[in-house]
């Protein structure tokens, strides 16, 4: 994958490369064409009345001959001149070639042309210098209105080509040893990169193996460092949740197994003794009985709460007149409060008094709640139902004259589980898992429910439900139910 | 049975689960105490030296391991062999029991009394040894 990113990098840097260096080739033949122009010319200017006198045979004071100009030009540059006169004749060369001859029109092409007056500039493979592009220029000298003869410079291409092979060459380098140095810097950064990545992989699946209590080692560059982090902070929040998770089923086993073990305990010892001692089933009986109901509701009601919680359950909301639901919950346990000599009386105001909620819920709630109250209050007192409308609330209370719950438990009154009679209070029955589902059904209809209780007069619930009119969405609270102690 | 049955102390906090575990024993040929919470029951192994001590771990004060830590410690008392309950049955729990050198025997609510009592008897016999 790197050396894919680094020949993506590399390619257009070559290709630059290759381009500028085909431009500065064509730059500097410019260049040197200008340059062997200008040379010429001067050349030209300098010879041209030494050519005329070719014709006249009389060579003018201080003026150069063809011959002089050649060497002393040969001397100073590289260039190779050619001097001929207007008839053609080559007078001077400074390679002391073909002088006295005819101009070789093989070999030195442009001249004849630049008889006529025209300059000319050529780039030419010539014979002259073996597999050497030189350069020509042939340019016509000038003097008296004529053209007296013609200066020809030659200007091999070998040291510019070598110049730019140089450049090119330069180039190349650089952008190998940039292509390099860009590639180990991306090695060493994916480096830092995927190695504390594939750690954290690591980790990560041995997290995911069931191992809650291991921790991601914080360490590397900033962006690995913060997602160890956050994936430590989720571990720790999982571990929390598998706690809580197993406490839960340790507890629910724990409920279950325990009338289990009475019942079990009970119909063994009537099967082994009960010929032998005939008061075992009379006393035995009814308690197996008592213990499969508990059971049985137990049941019920993890179910329940089960699906309350697991957030699929949603409150159909209707309007619900308030006071038929709680006349239904007393008359359902009126005969048993009777039994139990406790009075249980509704007290509802307004009888138009409406809530929005699911009916069959509203009503478990209540029979939780009376079923509690009934449970803790002792014969002669009193449970009353009643509800008020408030600010677009409504308020219920369920109030009982029981001995009321000490303070150290009302914190704890609405978990799973949490009783705070004995297993051998004569009240036992409950299954702690009532006023559980009472606060789930109650914040799942957008309400809030309270306790209070004092010492020897009895406790309160006090339940707050958004009223019918104007019908409010029922909102999920998730606010934890309030608990007050009044001593 | 012997003129004088051995002595097993249940402390055991379900009051009808205790009940039914003396009764079991007493039919047994077994003398039978029972206490009902964690610091009754060590009080009971203090006051009358019992041979085996039928213990449940959810107890309301101090728990089950709690008595057996308290046993270990007071050398009058560390020979008394345990049978543990617990109604958790997670292996935890198991293997926490082995780490008691008094613990005896161990069994997951709900037991089968018989099992229960045909146990006390093998640990009877095997102390008498």
């Amino acid at each position: 994958m790197i050396t894919g990113s680094l020949l993506i990098l590399a390619l257009p840097l070559l290709v630059f490369t290759l381009a500028a260096s085909s431009v500065l080739w064509r730059f500097y033949l410019q260049q040197l064409e200008a340059d062997i122009a200008a040379q010429a010319l001067l050349m030209a200017d300098t010879v041209a009345p030494s050519l005329a006198a070719v014709a006249t045979g009389h060579l003018p004071d201080g003026a150069f001959s063809p011959e002089a100009i050649a060497s002393r030009w040969r001397r100073r540059s590289d260039a190779r001149i050619t001097i001929a006169d207007a008839r053609g004749v080559v007078r001077a060369s400074s390679v002391g070639e073909g002088v006295g001859a005819p101009i070789d029109d093989t070999r030195r092409p442009g001249m004849r042309t630049a008889l006529s007056g025209r300059s000319n500039a050529t780039v030419w493979r010539s014979p002259n210098f073996v597999n050497e592009d030189t350069m020509y220029v042939n340019v016509p000298a000038w003097y008296g209105g004529q053209v007296t003869g013609v200066v020809r410079v030659a200007h091999t291409l070998t040291s510019l080509r070598k110049r730019v092979a140089q450049l090119r060459q330069t180039l190349l380098v650089a952008v190998l040893l940039y292509t390099l140095a860009i590639g180990l810097c991306t090695v060493a950064f994916a480096a830092s990169i995927v190695r504390p990545a594939e750690r954290l992989q690591r980790d990560a699946e041995r997290i995911a193996g069931g191992d809650l209590s291991h921790r991601v080692e914080v360490r590397g560059p900033e962006e690995i460092t913060q997602l160890a982090r956050t994936l430590n902070h989720m571990t720790s929040r999982l571990e929390v949740l598998e706690g809580l998770r197993r406490r839960y089923v340790s507890d629910v086993s724990h409920e279950l197994r325990t009338p289990l073990t009475a019942i079990r305990s009970m119909a063994e010892t009537i099967l082994k003794y009960g010929d032998s001692d005939t008061s075992l089933r009379e006393r035995y009986l009814p308690r197996i009985l008592t213990q499969t109901d508990r059971l049985a509701r137990m049941v019920t009601q993890l179910l329940d709460l089960a699906q309350i919680e697991s957030g699929h359950y949603v409150p159909a909301l209707t309007p619900l007149s308030l006071a038929e639901v709680l006349d239904e919950v007393a008359l359902t346990n009126a005969a048993r409060a009777a039994d139990l000599g406790v009075a249980l009386d509704v007290r509802v105001s307004d009888r138009a008094l409406s809530v929005r909620g699911d009916r069959d819920r509203l009503v478990q709630v209540f029979m939780n709640l009376v079923d509690n109250a009934l449970r803790y209050t002792p014969r002669g007192g009193a449970v009353t139902l009643s509800a008020l409308s408030t600010r677009g609330h409504v308020e219920v209370t369920v109030a009982d004259t029981g001995q009321g719950v000490p303070p150290e438990h009302l914190p704890h009154l609405f978990d799973r589980f949490y009783r705070v009679e004995t297993a051998r209070s004569p009240l036992a029955g409950g299954t702690g898992l009532g006023l559980a589902i009472v606060r789930q059904i109650i914040e799942s209809h957008g309400g809030r429910i309270k306790v209070t209780s004092s010492h020897g007069k009895g406790t309160l619930f006090l339940i707050e439900l958004p009223g019918a009119s104007p019908s409010p969405l029922a909102t999920r609270s998730s606010n934890p139910p309030t608990t007050e102690s009044q001593e | 049975m012997t003129a004088t049955p051995p002595t097993i102390l249940v402390v055991e906090d379900q009051e009808e689960v205790n009940d039914l575990l003396q009764y079991n024993l007493v039919r047994a040929g077994y003398r039978a105490l029972a206490a009902y919470d964690g610091r009754a029951g060590l009080a009971a192994v203090r006051q009358h030296l019992p041979d085996l001590v039928l213990l449940d771990v959810m107890l309301p004060g101090i728990d089950g391991w709690d008595i057996c830590n308290a046993l270990l410690e007071d050398p009058a008392l560390r020979h008394i062999p345990v049978i543990i309950f617990t109604a958790k049955g997670s292996r935890e729990d198991f293997d926490h029991g082995h780490r008691y050198a008094n613990v005896a025997g161990y069994f997951i609510k709900p037991y089968a009394t018989s099992d229960v009592i045909e146990h006390v008897g093998r640990v009877l016999a095997d102390r008498q040894r």
